[in-house]
């Protein structure tokens, strides 16, 4: 009796469970109530700080278009209202890659926002490409991630080399000026992932192109999310560089800026790779971060009207968070995405994917406003150098058609 | 035995053909398909821990790493212009060749002092593989274009959770078992009657990590993205102790249950409040080891021996 | 890099280092159980110093005043209702439970403060003595000095006092202390409240240091274990010899490899020391029969 009772028991908790995951049918082929977009972010985790700022974006970016009724689709005539869908990876790569899958497959999603951190993208693109759903993401930058031959992936961060060869040309410019010396000796550390690897490999490039210019003296890596980087600093310091060359996220940046101040170091140049002009690192540290060079995706320093605009809509939409690059570089991958799927006129992934490799625009907020992507997918846009001055301010010093200020050589 | 351990092969095998027949009858039912591979996936590596935490009782925190050789074995060769399937035996083998070689000195420590080590033993995996580039690729870790479908996938893993509860249920039968009982009841004594502890102990955990190995490939399959983080992390090492221990650890069938509970909260805070999960798993295992050590198996076979009592009882008071 | 920056800033960390794991030293020592949640109190150590910092505006150097007293009741309300049912029985019953514990802790400061990093900035947080090449931060001869300090203060208690010796009586044999009328129920509560405390004042300690997170102090407890098995579990002079010795190796090994691999240098240390000594710390070792 028992014996029966038990198996009754786990055959109707299976088909519990099977019934509790619904057999959704996919949505018929006639015009879409909405449009369903799906992106899984770090909203928990180490990366939760940036990825707050993704969802708050990509919110702003769909509120907008709702606000006017829609997306309008040429196929049917009419305005389609947005639907985001958006999950929390804990900055996981498995379970991010896991959220894809759901929003593919039970969500039926019609397009993907991107998520952030290349470790994540890596494993969660994975499922854009099997399923051929396109991707759209301004969170990812490493060129590993656009190496692969997937054909639905695309990205608005330009890479990380490209950043190292920005700064490098600034850094020519202001040795050609008589404010740094030539060669400029460089302590480079890196964080130990894709993204810090590119920087070391970018000025390692400079270094063996322009000798003259530059000389690698130091190039070590360090643990994300590390604790203690004294023992590496003071290696820093016993090669008497000029400049100390970084890349770190946002965290292990303000450790480890707060930790060379207390070992004393005192370089020509300091720079973070794309993290310096952050409010949340000048609250932490004060005028710590006076001087430090940063080469960016973005800056709400950029002149032009788009960008005022932006930065006027963000403080309103948000007045408590800061318009940082990864507040505007979601809001423009989503707007980007809404822009395909207008000009696919219709939901279907492959005339949107189609639409997306000939996206051409111009007037965006990006820097030289112009949105356009190369053949593996990935953007090929300049960065923005900004310098912090002190009293809390930051001027854009590169490229110099868009400079607001000079950058003071060097580090007084 | 308790009943449901008797219950478990006719309800076993009734399961697995409904298991095998799932991707024929609901060709479109896709995330079902998902969720399964899931749970086979994590059942397999489940009752491969319980094998040496379970059985043997020795805990080990660091089975991530077993998981990450494997997987890291198939992508590299896999990256290499192997057929995948071909891989699986030599991530297998290699996961076994590395516990033993890490296995071996560690097990000269006894209780906690194995575990803490283990938690070395993972953590200092992870640091090799996100530094040995020329190797595991580093930070950036291993990718393939397209893996197998998941229909194959499914299947693969069913398999292998078929052959790891399998190998569970004949251990639990076997002279091997028993000898792991008796070193896991007290060592010291099992060593003074003749029992080459050290032996079974590596044989148990070499075991344990092919199947674990064998499971990382798929994974890789899978994912079809290996980095030092998402498979050598701590979050991994943490699900694969918190699975058996929930079901029930050292019974047969525990694994299976506590990957199921798993999957199944996983699934459903995701999209909540993602850190509940954990959360819900940290409250569950403190209470199944004040009140419950033999997790979900222990408290179901409480509650049928109370009521087996009760029959029994009001059956002799009957005839009073 | 000069010698005499290293050794200094060696001793420097082994102070820290040593706060950390007197707590884990002394919770071993008396109850026989390894304290998987090491990581989770000192990470709530923190942040509670961080909290009372945000919110009150209360000064971070007063912190460990108020959180040494809350954390050594909270470590009494864990050893009555939960410890209590588990420290007679298999060590891993105890390792779990406490594992448990950490999860918990863990995920209730995600719930409770998200994953930001969190950190500390007062003007001794800046503030640097420098002499020629040799800089040292005043924050860490803060940490040590207080390290100290804690050290003597429990060496004493240890030696000096009645409950001291009931401690370290129990530390030796429990059954012999039983015997000769010691409580052990009472001085098991109090000794893991105490234990309990330090590692609050440790967190404190820290946080003054590091930026931190719900994640944090998972690296520095590996860290710990180690240090307790190199300097012995019992006593805490050998907690201090633990450090000193971690800290000289991990200083002067960096000299000869890259700051990644910093950390394989503790478990390196720890498997080479258990392994390596096997006979030497087997006694401590099989206190618990059978596994």
């Amino acid at each position: 009796m028992t014996r029966r009772l038990v198996t009754l028991a786990i055959a109707f908790s299976c088909v519990l469970l099977f019934a509790s995951y619904g057999v959704k049918a996919a949505p018929a082929p006639n015009a879409p109530a909405e449009i369903v977009i799906g992106a899984a972010l770090p909203l928990t985790g180490a990366e939760s700080r940036v990825g707050t700022y993704f969802k708050a974006a990509y919110e702003l970016a769909a509120k907008e278009v709702n606000d006017s009724g829609g997306i309008f689709l040429k196929d049917f005539g009419k305005k389609i209202p947005v639907r985001l869908i958006i999950y929390d990876d804990k900055t996981e790569a498995t379970t991010s890659r896991d959220l894809y899958e759901r929003l593919a497959v039970q969500d039926h999603v019609d397009a993907f926002l991107g998520g952030y951190s290349t470790d994540l993208i890596m494993a969660n693109t994975v499922v854009a490409q099997q399923r051929q759903i396109p991707y759209v993401n301004g969170g990812g930058a490493a060129t590993q991630i656009y190496g692969r031959g997937f054909t639905t992936i695309f990205g608005l961060l330009a890479s990380i080399q490209s950043l190292a060869l920005t700064e490098c040309d600034f850094i020519e410019k202001a040795q050609a000026e008589g404010k740094l010396p030539r060669p400029l000796t460089m302590a480079v550390v890196y964080e130990n992932t894709a993204h810090g690897k590119d920087f070391n490999d970018g000025l390692n490039q400079c270094a063996t192109n322009k000798p003259q210019n530059f000389k690698v003296v130091m190039s070590e890596a360090f643990d994300l999310h590390g604790k203690d980087f004294s023992p590496l600093l003071a290696k820093v310091k016993a090669t008497n560089a000029d400049a100390f060359m970084s890349d770190a996220h946002l965290d292990d940046y303000i450790t480890m800026q707060r930790q060379y101040k207390q070992a004393g170091l005192h370089n020509k140049f300091i720079t973070y790779g794309a993290r310096g002009p952050e409010k949340s690192a000048r609250e932490a540290l004060g005028d710590g971060v006076d001087y430090i060079v940063a080469a960016s995706w973005w800056s709400s320093k950029l002149p032009g009207q788009p960008v005022k605009d932006f930065v006027a809509k963000w403080a309103a939409a948000y007045p408590n968070l800061s318009p940082e690059w990864f507040s505007a570089l979601p809001y423009e991958t989503a707007v980007v995405l809404f822009d395909g799927i207008t000009a696919a006129g219709s939901v279907d992934k492959n005339r949107v994917t189609e639409a997306l490799r000939k996206t051409d625009l111009r007037g965006t907020l990006m820097p030289t406003g112009v949105v356009k992507f190369q053949s593996n997918g990935q953007v090929d846009l300049p960065f923005v150098v900004t310098q912090n001055l002190p009293a809390g301010s930051v001027v854009v010093v590169w490229p110099e058609a868009e400079a607001t200020g000079k950058a003071v050589l060097p580090v007084p | 035995m308790s009943r449901v351990q008797v219950a478990g092969p006719l309800i076993a095998a009734a399961a697995l053909l409904c298991a095998v027949a799932v991707p024929f009858a609901f060709p479109h039912a896709e995330y079902v398909l998902d969720v399964l591979f899931l749970i086979f996936l994590y059942g397999a590596m489940s009752a491969a821990w319980n094998i040496i935490g379970g059985f043997a009782g020795q805990i080990s925190f660091g089975h991530a790493a077993f998981l990450g050789v494997g997987a890291y074995a198939t992508m590299i060769l896999w990256g290499e212009g192997w057929s995948p399937w071909a891989t699986l035996p030599v991530a297998g083998g290699l996961a076994a060749i590395f516990s033993i070689l890490v296995g071996v000195p560690s097990f000269r420590l006894r209780g906690p002092y194995f575990s803490i080590a283990t938690i070395g033993i993972g953590e200092a995996t992870r640091l090799v593989a996100l530094n040995w580039s020329k190797l595991t690729g580093g930070a950036s870790g291993l990718t393939m274009a397209a893996g197998p479908p998941p229909q194959i996938q499914y299947l693969s893993a069913l398999a292998v959770c078929v052959a790891a509860f399998g190998i569970s249920w004949w251990i639990v039968q076997s002279r091997f078992g028993f000898a792991l009982a008796a070193i896991k009841q007290d060592t010291d004594a099992a060593q003074t009657l003749g029992v080459d502890t050290t032996l079974f102990k590596t044989l148990a955990l070499a075991l344990s990590a092919a199947l674990v190995g064998i499971a990382g490939s798929i994974y890789a399959m899978h994912y079809l993205y290996v980095s030092p983080d998402s498979v050598f992390g701590f979050s991994t090492a943490i699900a694969l102790v918190i699975m058996p221990i929930i079901g029930g650890v050292g019974t047969v069938w525990g694994p299976l249950i506590g990957a199921v509970v798993y999957t199944f909260i996983r699934e459903q805070f995701a999209v909540k409040l993602a850190n509940a999960d954990l959360l819900a798993f940290g409250l569950l295992l403190v209470a199944i080891v004040l009140f419950e050590p033999k997790g979900i198996v222990g408290a179901w076979g409480s509650v049928m021996a109370r009521r087996a009592f009760r029959k029994r009882a009001a059956g002799v008071a009957a005839r009073g | 890099m000069d010698t005499l920056s290293t050794l200094i800033s060696a001793i420097l960390v082994a102070g820290l280092y040593a706060t950390m794991s007197y707590g884990l030293a002394l919770i071993y020592g008396v109850l026989k159980i390894v304290n998987l949640a090491n990581a989770g109190f000192l990470m709530i150590g923190a942040y509670a110093t961080w909290w009372m910092w945000t919110a009150f505006g209360f000064n971070p150097l007063l912190a460990p005043l108020v959180i040494v007293p809350v954390f050594f009741l909270i470590g009494i309300a864990m050893e009555r209702t939960m410890i209590q049912r588990v420290v007679d029985q298999e060590p891993i019953i105890s390792l779990l439970l406490l594992f448990g514990v950490w999860l918990v802790l863990q995920n209730v400061a995600y719930l409770l403060f998200t994953g930001d990093t969190r950190s500390i900035t007062i003007p001794l947080t800046d503030a640097v003595y420098q002499r020629g090449d040799i800089v040292i931060p005043w924050a860490r001869v803060y940490v040590f000095a207080v390290g100290t300090l804690a050290l003597v203060a429990m060496q004493l208690f240890l030696t000096r006092t009645q409950l001291g010796r009931a401690i370290r009586s129990i530390a030796q044999d429990r059954d012999a202390a039983r015997l000769v009328g010691i409580d052990v129920k009472r001085v098991n509560a109090i000794a893991f409240g105490l234990g309990i405390a330090l590692l609050g004042l440790g967190g404190s300690l820290l946080s003054l240091l590091y930026s931190f997170d719900p994640d944090f102090g998972r690296t520095l407890t590996l860290k710990s274990f180690c240090i307790v098995v190199l300097g012995g579990l019992e006593s805490f002079v050998g907690v201090a010899f633990g450090s000193i010795a971690l800290a000289l190796a991990e200083a002067f090994g960096l000299r000869y490899m890259p700051a990644s691999l910093q950390n394989l240098i503790s478990f390196v240390l720890l498997v080479v020391v258990l392994i390596a000594f096997p006979k030497g710390i087997a006694g401590l070792l099989r206190r618990r029969s059978g596994v």
